[in-house]
């Protein structure tokens, strides 16, 4: 007989899927490692290799937990790690990238005086050797809605979730193989508010290179999700109330415009003409807007990770 | 060696536990085709220890219904997936009745057989079997109930389907059932493979206020599906099943409208009107008009149920 899990609550449960790359150890000891008694936090490795992990000390530590499971895919892997945490904040780390010291120790003060139940610090985007490349720092606070379904990606190594918002939001979607991060951070946008930390809390590998993420599928998972979003209808007005200027606008209309292409192209002509009355709608309320430049480039403009982009001009000038 | 099946029983901590994991364990022969996992989600430790080499205990904490089902799914190593209540328990010879299914439908996306019903008092009260193999879509939109714990999930095909819902709950069950159907066969045994409780003054632990919206939820996502309608045209091969596709139609229809989701609605309206001239001679059967009456309630779970005064 085996006994997985306890039952008692702390501040921070990270929850780290594998498949047994040799970087989990770098992944462990970078969390292991924060300046705050493990009485506060616990570990939870959730390997899906399908294979026993290689023995480590690590894993005789009394806040770390592991379970294995059976190639079951990140999505259900962090579900499961997230279903026996014990933590009222959920932290969600791949084996390949690493925090860097300090970082629980301020979610903690900012978590003490915010309400959000998304909290997230800058992340630096690293190549496979582990060399810096784009720094993501998006400043996005309180309703972030708009910016998520336009583009905006907020790394889940870098962030800290509520453990009653993620399980409200039904957590991952086990569908989803890739653009699960964004589609979770949409879903509880939808109702919660975000909240940025200023220092940089995370590493994470960038690139295709070495990614286990399936990016032959993502494009029409990514799409799917956003379908199922704007089926929501909570979407509408959350999308609004979360875009005050013409640029956001501009978004919000594009958002129901091009899922009225996309399902025009799918045969689905009905609901094309009830998503473009959606968007009609939209651009209804936006107004005076409408006479802004900055709306119509917004709308025609495809989406993009505007602090992506910043990221990448600060790294070419620098 | 992967195990044929594997049985997930979610507790919440109640003496019954015992006997659901007694009854599991009770077919010795093949035990080591098994596993069980006892995942306890009452957020303290269990006072039985259940020590046993095929006994795996997770602890969650007070995760519900659905996210326990799925993180011992997620942690099970069978090829098939059974879940048992921690109310309920198995009948002598449920996991043979298994495999032999398993071995004559091979492709079949779900295995299933009949329960019995009995009192506290063990008076056998009546049985329980959809008794359909094959495309099922149909009778799960029509909430004919498969008992979870008389069914066998193929580990696969309930992964590709996202497993239990933890937004739909309850109904987590028939929501389940409805996305495998539009994917695979579903293959029944007339065998008794698992015992339910129940009397008057029964308790339960199910929020059943919230069953109809989550079936309504449900209902929904089905119908959105794409080939939904082609897939339900061909389950349904008796008048009274036809009656039940163009009943789910009209109500979505009637639904949609109340929501002002007008596109929808008449969607679902061009597909009532399909279902309705689709059903030919159908329309002038006692037993379609009979499927357009009946409330969304199962009628295979009705008559068993109220003729004991179980609800």
């Amino acid at each position: 007989m085996a006994i997985v899990g306890r039952h008692h609550n702390l501040f921070s449960s990270t929850i780290i899927p594998t498949i047994g790359r040799p970087e989990l150890a770098r992944a462990v000891e970078s969390v292991l490692q924060q300046d705050c008694p493990p009485t506060e936090f616990e570990l939870i490795v959730v390997n899906d290799s399908g294979r026993p992990l290689p023995a480590a000390a690590w894993q005789d530590r009394p806040n770390v937990t592991i379970l294995n499971t059976n190639h079951r895919e990140r999505s259900v892997a962090r579900n499961t790690g997230a279903a026996i945490a014990r933590g009222r904040f959920l932290h969600f780390l791949d084996d390949d990238d690493w925090l860097l010291s300090g970082s629980l120790r301020s979610v903690m003060d900012l978590a003490g005086q915010s309400e959000a139940a998304w909290i997230y610090g800058i992340t630096q985007l690293v190549d496979r050797d582990g060399a810096p490349l784009i720094l993501l720092d998006h400043r996005l606070a309180g309703n972030c809605f708009a910016p998520l379904m336009a583009g905006e990606w907020i790394p889940l190594q870098s962030s800290w979730v509520r453990s009653e918002a993620f399980h409200a939001a039904g957590g991952f979607n086990p569908a989803l193989t890739g653009p699960e991060d964004i589609d979770l951070a949409r879903r509880i946008a939808l109702s919660e508010d975000f909240a940025p930390l200023d220092g940089i809390v995370a590493c994470v590998g960038m690139g295709q290179a070495g990614s286990s993420t399936p990016w032959d599928n993502h494009s029409r998972q990514s799409r799917a999700a956003r379908e199922a979003i704007l089926d929501d209808p909570r979407t509408y007005p959350r999308l609004l109330s979360s875009a005050p200027t013409a640029l956001w606008r501009g978004r919000a209309g594009r958002a129901y415009a091009t899922s009225a292409v996309w399902n025009l192209r799918q045969g689905r002509p009905l609901r094309a003409v009830g998503r473009l009355g959606t968007a009609l709608r939209a651009m209804g309320n936006a107004g005076l807007a409408l006479f802004d430049p900055e709306y119509w480039q917004a709308f025609l403009k495809p989406y993009a990770s505007v602090t992506f982009a910043a990221g990448e001009r600060n790294r070419q000038s620098a | 060696m992967t195990p044929f099946l594997s049985t997930i029983i979610p507790t919440i901590g109640r003496p019954s536990l015992i006997k659901a994991v007694d009854s599991v364990l009770a077919e010795g022969q093949v035990l080591a085709e098994h596993e069980i996992i006892i995942v306890n989600d009452s957020g303290r430790p269990l006072e039985h220890n259940f020590d046993h080499r095929i006994v795996t205990i997770l602890n969650t904490n007070r995760r519900r219904l659905s996210v326990a089902r799925n993180v011992g799914a997620a942690v099970a190593r069978g090829q098939y997936l059974h879940f048992l209540d921690d109310d309920d328990w198995m009948l002598p010879g449920w996991l043979g009745e298994f495999a032999r299914l398993a071995a004559a439908h091979p492709d079949a996306v779900l295995l299933y057989g009949g329960l019995q019903i009995v009192n506290q008092a063990g008076k056998f009260l009546g049985e329980l079997n959809l008794g359909v193999t094959g495309n099922c879509a149909a009778h799960v939109l029509g909430n004919a109930w498969i008992q979870v714990g008389t069914a066998a999930f193929r580990a696969d095909s309930f992964f590709k389907a996202g497993g239990f819902s933890p937004l739909i709950l309850p109904a987590e069950e028939t929501h389940l059932y409805r996305r495998l159907a539009l994917a695979g066969e579903f293959a029944h045994t007339p065998g008794l493979l698992m015992s339910l409780l129940r009397e008057a003054g029964w308790q339960t632990t199910t929020p059943y206020e919230k069953v109809v919206e989550n079936l309504r939820i449900s209902r929904e996502a089905m119908l959105d599906a794409p080939g939904a309608w082609t897939r339900l045209y061909h389950s349904a091969q008796t008048p009274y099943w036809r009656g039940r596709n163009l009943k789910a139609y009209m109500a979505s229809t009637l639904w949609n409208l109340k929501s002002r989701r007008w596109t929808t609605a008449l969607s679902r309206s061009l597909y009532a009107a399909a279902t309705f001239l689709a059903a030919g001679t159908s329309l002038i059967d006692q037993d379609f008009r009979q499927a357009i009456k009946d409330t969304q309630v199962s009628a295979t779970a009705d008559r068993a149920m109220a003729a004991h005064n179980l609800y």
